[in-house]
């Protein structure tokens, strides 16, 4: 029973999460700085109970979550750069390809690849009409991130946050709620 | 005077309590006290639910507090990287 529960609970977590984290697991041992969120529909519930609907920062962010199924994030900080591989990066794309996110930017710097510069992408699923989900991937030199926001992604209540609670501009490359491609390599 | 007399001893005239009041009286002591026992173990009972119950919600006050603070990380470190996807676009167009 306790197995049948268990199995359960994984392939729900995996329903949810649509991508395996564990990947860069072996890198929390080498990196310096760790952040890792993990953040289920219900708790994000939680988090939309405790924001202040007055706030219109924090009503905006509410009907942001209000979508969302998951927001999970893996950021690695090393002291020293080759601590990732590539390869750590590839076996995240490929798995993503192979779940069919679509690529919204991607950024390969080959020639750079060995002094460990950027290798990055924003990838997007969608149902046809709506985003429902978003994942970056950013690879840099002394740090590697990857964010996956799973569930109804409304891009302009996200752009519409930036700017505010320490959230950086966001520049997704498109005015309303239409993703389209910015560039390609 | 012996009138008031008579009427003083009428008045303290030892009588004999009705058949069965001792029993009455302890009687309703013991439902008294039982009561009082009840009373004290509801007050008790009272007071651990609030605390129970005030733990429980202080608890998830402060879950939901951490949650909205990692939402609010997350989406920091969403707006940082995709300002690095950017650049590196950028960077690469202008190659």
């Amino acid at each position: 029973m306790k197995r049948w529960m268990l199995i359960f609970a994984i392939s729900a977590l995996a329903g949810a999460q649509d991508i395996n984290l564990q990947t860069f697991d072996a890198l929390r041992a080498k990196a310096t700085d760790t952040v890792e969120v993990n953040l289920s529909e219900s708790m994000l519930h939680m988090a939309a109970g405790f924001m202040n609907g007055n706030d219109s920062k924090q009503a905006e962010m509410k009907k942001l979550v209000g979508g969302l199924k998951g927001v999970y994030v893996r950021s690695y900080k090393f002291d020293k750069d080759g601590q990732y591989s590539a390869a750590d990066v590839e076996a995240m794309r490929d798995q993503l390809k192979a779940a069919g996110w679509q690529s919204m930017v991607d950024v390969h710097q080959s020639s750079k690849a060995k002094e460990g510069t950027q290798n990055s992408g924003v990838y997007l699923r969608t149902d046809g009409k709506q985003v429902m989900g978003l994942v970056v991937l950013a690879s840099e030199p002394k740090q590697l991130t990857l964010v996956n926001i799973a569930g109804n992604v409304d891009l302009a209540q996200l752009q519409a946050l930036s700017g505010t609670l320490g959230i950086p501009p966001i520049r997704m490359g498109f005015d309303g709620k239409q993703a389209g491609s910015k560039t390609k390599e | 005077m012996n009138d008031l007399e008579s009427q003083l001893r009428e008045a303290l005239r030892r009588t004999e309590p009705p058949p069965g009041w001792e029993r009455r009286i302890v009687k309703r002591a013991a439902v008294a006290r039982r009561a009082r026992r009840l009373r004290q173990s509801a007050s008790a009972i009272a007071v651990c639910l609030l605390l129970a119950a005030g733990g429980s919600y202080w608890q998830r006050q402060r879950e939901a507090r951490q949650a909205r603070d990692q939402l609010i990380q997350a989406l920091q470190i969403t707006g940082e990287k995709l300002q690095v996807v950017e650049r590196a676009a950028v960077e690469n167009l202008n190659k």
